[in-house]
């Protein structure tokens, strides 16, 4: 049996670095952290066995920077690098080059990473695979007639946009059939003129829909899963609450959703752990596959909190070459998790971000809480990096006894010197929608449109 | 404008005149596909926070290959990396412009680049930092004589970790 790795390099920031670190001490495992010249007095370099400084501020020249990664690796003698979320997590050239540098790369291999990169052909081998995708094109199509197919097999609404177009330019939603002929091609001779491409893609326009992935892992050979996280509580595409189970599914369809997720694993040969995101439309209760993410997320803890299992740990094992010693049946969700991000932002103002020095921190605690940062009293939050200043997860017997858990840790939460979004997931908690768990993407936005215009 | 690419001589003059100019805090400069980013600020973009009372408190924490004179005798910021270097008003520090592995000489078995007591000009080669097998000759930047040597040989190295110190002549 190959034996667990000795060192791991670290090559991220925050609280995922940390996360990193724990596990890694843990299994006794040496830790080294990268980090830039600002990160230096940051809680992962206090913690880790070994910080190396890497490079300046900007990401590109330290975090993203892979020759001073592989680098630090080999001065530093690291079997491995953990990339975490986010960085060079899914850049398959990076994971190409640790493997010509001799570093174990903790993720699949380049060509996997490359295959569930590209949108297109990620579908393909999802439609290939079995695994329902959003109805319409595989990629853009620039004949009439075929386009006028493509369109009467989707169903209505139906969405058109320019293959060349963007920021909704070349958009067209059509609701009905009597009109698709003239949208159609409206919109593929004004493309044609605009950007001088008539291509278009068709999919179906999906309104009502919650967003549901799906945790596996897989050592190459055993493929599991973990259960589902609903991260429908989102702004503007960026996830803010996420939980696990999802209110809105039964057994059947969580058991077809686990399925898919593991064919389409398999269909690739994927190795690590992993996220199958789908949208699930609430209208038809049918789930489409939308895209892979063969990194960690960071909404991992979720799925740790309710079946008790190490995501982290079981990365460093399979990167080790040990496979996983469970089976599908010594996995089992148990009661209810929330996950809030604590972003330093100013929801008042529409979110900006909001850096500066952490003049006192207070971390929640008590039964059933977890919070996953790298802030402390006097911390001060780089302008370079993303807002995010820690997770704060709840877990309750059921969804109640975790709403209540999530308001009673917020409450306790401290963060001074710095705005964050706490109190506003404290609103979202409170609202009778979310308590009701019956709510879709617009959630949040018609929640943020009702305060705007009852304090105007 | 030029299009050619800017030159390590030119990038050194730039960070040497950033280093001394006491009124800038944060520089960057991008010029073709080079950029280059310095910062004086123990935790860069921290505009809001008062300076500190006095003026060596504020040493460059600088990714410079040669710091200022300026900084001289000042105790590194608090984030800078490495062992902490104590210089004397004629002193400048060589850091590693990269992450990796510190050599001595230019190949195994051949001397040492330089040792203490050498006199060196700016272009003289100190020692190599390899990363990815690339080496990297590092220049002294300044005309002086070696003073300390604060790594030994293949030793790994981090960003901006103090190398050696020249004195000024």
């Amino acid at each position: 049996m190959p034996e667990l790795l000795k060192s791991v390099l670290i090559a991220n920031r925050g609280e995922i670095a940390l996360r990193i670190i724990r596990a890694c001490k843990e299994l006794g495992i040496r830790s080294i952290l990268v980090h830039s010249e600002v990160d230096a007095d940051s809680l992962p370099a206090v913690l880790a066995d070994e910080a190396v400084c890497i490079g300046p501020a900007l990401a590109k020249l330290s975090y993203r920077n892979p020759s001073a990664l592989i680098g630090a690796a080999h001065a530093f003698k690291a079997e491995a690098i953990h990339p975490g979320y986010g960085f060079l997590s899914e850049n398959a050239e990076f994971a190409d080059l640790c493997a010509r540098e001799g570093i174990i790369f903790v993720g699949p291999a380049g060509d996997v990473i490359r295959k569930m990169g590209d949108k297109i052909e990620a579908k393909k081998i999802a439609r290939e695979s079995g695994v329902p995708t959003v109805p319409g094109s595989l990629g853009a199509v620039s004949e009439f007639t075929e386009a006028l197919s493509v369109a009467r097999d989707v169903g209505f609404p139906l969405l058109i946009k320019a293959a060349a177009g963007g920021g909704g330019r070349g958009m067209r939603v059509v609701r009905a059939l009597d009109t698709l002929e003239r949208d159609l091609s409206e919109i593929m001779s004004e493309a044609e003129v605009a950007f001088g491409d008539a291509s278009v893609y068709i999919e179906r326009y999906l309104t009502d829909i919650r967003h549901i992935e799906m945790q596996v892992i897989s050592d190459g050979e055993t493929t599991l899963h973990l259960g589902e996280r609903d991260c429908t509580a989102q702004r503007r595409n960026q996830k803010l609450i996420e939980e696990a189970p999802s209110p809105a599914l039964d057994a059947g369809l969580r058991q077809s959703l686990a399925e898919a997720s593991v064919a389409l694993c398999r269909a690739v040969g994927y190795r690590n752990a992993g996220t199958v995101e789908f949208v699930f439309d609430n209208v038809e209760r049918k789930f489409y596959f939308i895209e892979m993410n063969t990194r960690i997320q960071v909404e991992h803890p979720v799925t740790e909190m309710v079946t008790g299992i190490d995501l982290i740990k079981l990365q460093l094992q399979i990167a080790s070459g040990i496979k996983l010693d469970i089976s599908q049946r010594d996995i089992r969700v148990d009661g209810h998790a929330i996950e809030c991000r604590i972003n330093a932002e100013n929801p008042q103002r529409g979110f900006a971000p909001s850096p500066g020095t952490v003049v006192s921190f207070r971390a929640p605690g008590g039964f059933g809480v977890r919070m996953d940062t790298h802030i402390t009293s006097g911390y001060t939050i780089p302008p370079f990096y993303d807002s995010m200043v820690g997770k704060l997860i709840c877990w309750g017997k059921d969804r109640n006894e975790a709403i209540a858990r999530m308001t009673r840790a917020l409450d306790e939460l401290v963060v001074e010197g710095v705005t964050t979004t706490a109190q506003f997931h404290k609103t979202i908690l409170g609202t009778p929608q979310f308590g009701s768990g019956v709510f879709n993407t617009s959630f949040v936005a018609q929640l943020l449109e009702g305060s705007q215009s009852t304090s105007d | 404008m030029s299009s050619r690419s800017v030159d390590i001589k030119e990038l050194k003059a730039i960070i040497d005149w950033v280093n001394v100019t006491e009124d800038i805090r944060e520089f960057s400069l991008r010029f073709g596909d080079v950029e280059l980013y310095v910062s004086r600020n123990e935790h860069a973009s921290e505009g809001a926070r008062p300076v500190p009372a006095s003026a060596s408190a504020a040493a460059p924490a600088a990714p410079a290959p040669a710091a200022a004179p300026q900084a001289a005798a000042a105790p590194p910021a608090a984030s800078s990396v490495a062992s902490s270097v104590t210089l004397a008003a004629d002193e400048v520090v060589i850091k590693a412009p990269m992450v990796g592995t510190f050599y001595a000489a230019p190949k195994p078995g051949q001397p040492d680049f330089v040792a203490i007591g050498d006199k060196v000009s700016a272009d003289s080669v100190l020692c190599i930092v390899e990363v990815m097998k690339l080496m990297n000759n590092i220049e002294a930047g300044v005309e002086g004589t070696v003073a300390r040597i604060l790594v030994s040989n293949e030793q790994a190295v981090q960003y901006g970790q103090p190398l050696m110190v020249i004195k000024r002549s």
